[in-house]
């Protein structure tokens, strides 16, 4: 099962040489050694990824964070391949929490185990996304073509594929539906709604297939997936489309 | 929806600082704390709290209401109208628990829910029968 290893930027520094070097050799211990790509300013990740694929690879790791993740995903979802992560370093580890899988070379257990889910795809104007978008403002929303929500005042508007909705709780990753969730600006943040009733700070969490955020005064900005930002209008949707992951049994899901 | 679902067990929460316009169909439950306007459906069931103003026909599985609600009423199992309710619309329910102070103003049916007791009109929403009664305005 020839796998493809790419290895985000961050992980060029000194500090994590003997990581990688220990995860090379374990993974070659476990009979998971497989090509590895480096992401450099002239490497672009759909490059990286289309050459594996054409040479064979059909596991595409990466090694590195969520952004890592979210950039594969995008890139691998038209194709056939599945998608693993081995998370490397402390920062930005949420979409390695939901799945499941532990920091550093413990993740390689998790590799071969092969658990594999199929996780639902979202589409922001025909790009698509995997983690979530966040939004703030008062955009015009409208949900499945069938109704409108307004606000009142400026909302933190957060729509999740695969993402915490709370700090006790994570959107469904295979329901073929996107969890909107908004609360109010002056609120608290997202921490402090555990053991409270989410209704107390003005939480509204509203399931939908399609979402089109407008915003008729000025342009918003979406970030998507914590690394890309778009400006509203934006068409959002559950594509129906899946990806194949690779999940540890402690998965939140 | 949810793994882990919240304490009452809600999937779909519309806050305080929301105002929903339209056809909100859901297939699981619904609990309104803020304004909803044109019809609300769902197979599961709705708590409406003190704070909520539902200007909208529901038709849901059993529901607990607080609030205010202008509209037709259709639960197929239990309502329960809390003293803080307001309700200026018809009701049609399997079992209605009315709290001591709830203001209803509009018809009430007993009995099972049936395709024979909802009418559905031009533009799809359902309506109970007989003919609805005169709804007052609320007086602010």
């Amino acid at each position: 099962m020839p796998y493809f290893y790419l290895y985000d930027t961050y992980l060029q520094g000194a500090a994590y040489a003997p990581q990688l070097i220990r995860l090379e050799n374990t993974l070659t211990d476990l009979g998971l050694q497989g090509r590895v790509g480096r992401l450099t300013l002239l490497k672009s990740v759909k490059d990286l990824v289309a050459t594996a694929i054409r040479e064979g690879a059909d596991t595409i790791v990466g090694v590195g964070n969520d952004i890592t993740f979210s950039r594969l995903a995008e890139v691998i979802a038209p194709h056939k391949a599945t998608l693993g992560l081995i998370p490397l370093g402390a920062e930005q580890q949420t979409i390695a929490n939901i799945l499941g899988i532990p920091l550093g070379i413990l993740a390689c257990q998790v590799l071969s185990s092969r658990i594999v889910a199929n996780l639902d795809l979202g589409k922001i104007n025909n790009q698509y996304f995997i983690q979530s978008i966040a939004v703030k403002g008062k955009p015009n929303i409208e949900c499945n073509g069938n109704y409108k929500l307004q606000f009142s005042s400026p909302q933190e508007i957060k729509i999740c594929n695969l993402d915490f909705i709370d700090s006790a709780r994570v959107s469904d990753p295979q329901n073929n539906l996107l969890e909107m969730v908004i609360k109010n600006s002056a609120g608290k943040s997202w921490l402090p709604w555990f053991n409270k009733n989410s209704t107390d700070l003005g939480v509204s969490i509203i399931p939908a297939k399609s979402i089109r955020l407008t915003s008729p005064k000025e342009d918003l900005s979406l970030v998507v997936d914590n690394h890309r930002i778009l400006k509203t209008p934006a068409n959002i949707i559950a594509t129906g489309e899946k990806i194949k992951v690779i999940v540890g049994k402690r998965r939140l899901f | 929806m949810f793994k882990n679902d919240n304490q009452n067990g809600s999937e779909t929460i519309i806050g305080p600082s929301v105002k929903v316009e339209g056809d909100f169909i859901s297939q699981g439950n619904i609990q309104v704390e803020g304004s909803v306007s044109g019809t609300i459906n769902t197979k599961g069931n709705l708590q409406a709290g003190e704070q909520s103003r539902i200007n909208a026909n529901i038709e849901a599985t059993s529901a607990y209401i607080a609030g205010y609600v202008k509209g037709n009423i259709t639960i197929h199992d239990r309502l329960e109208l809390a003293p803080t309710s307001q309700i200026n619309g018809d009701i049609l329910a399997k079992i209605l628990v009315v709290a001591e102070g709830a203001k209803l103003n509009g018809r009430c049916q007993m009995g099972e829910v049936t395709s024979n007791n909802i009418s559905v009109s031009a533009k799809g929403h359902k309506k109970i029968t007989p003919s609805a009664v005169e709804i007052s305005e609320e007086k602010s």
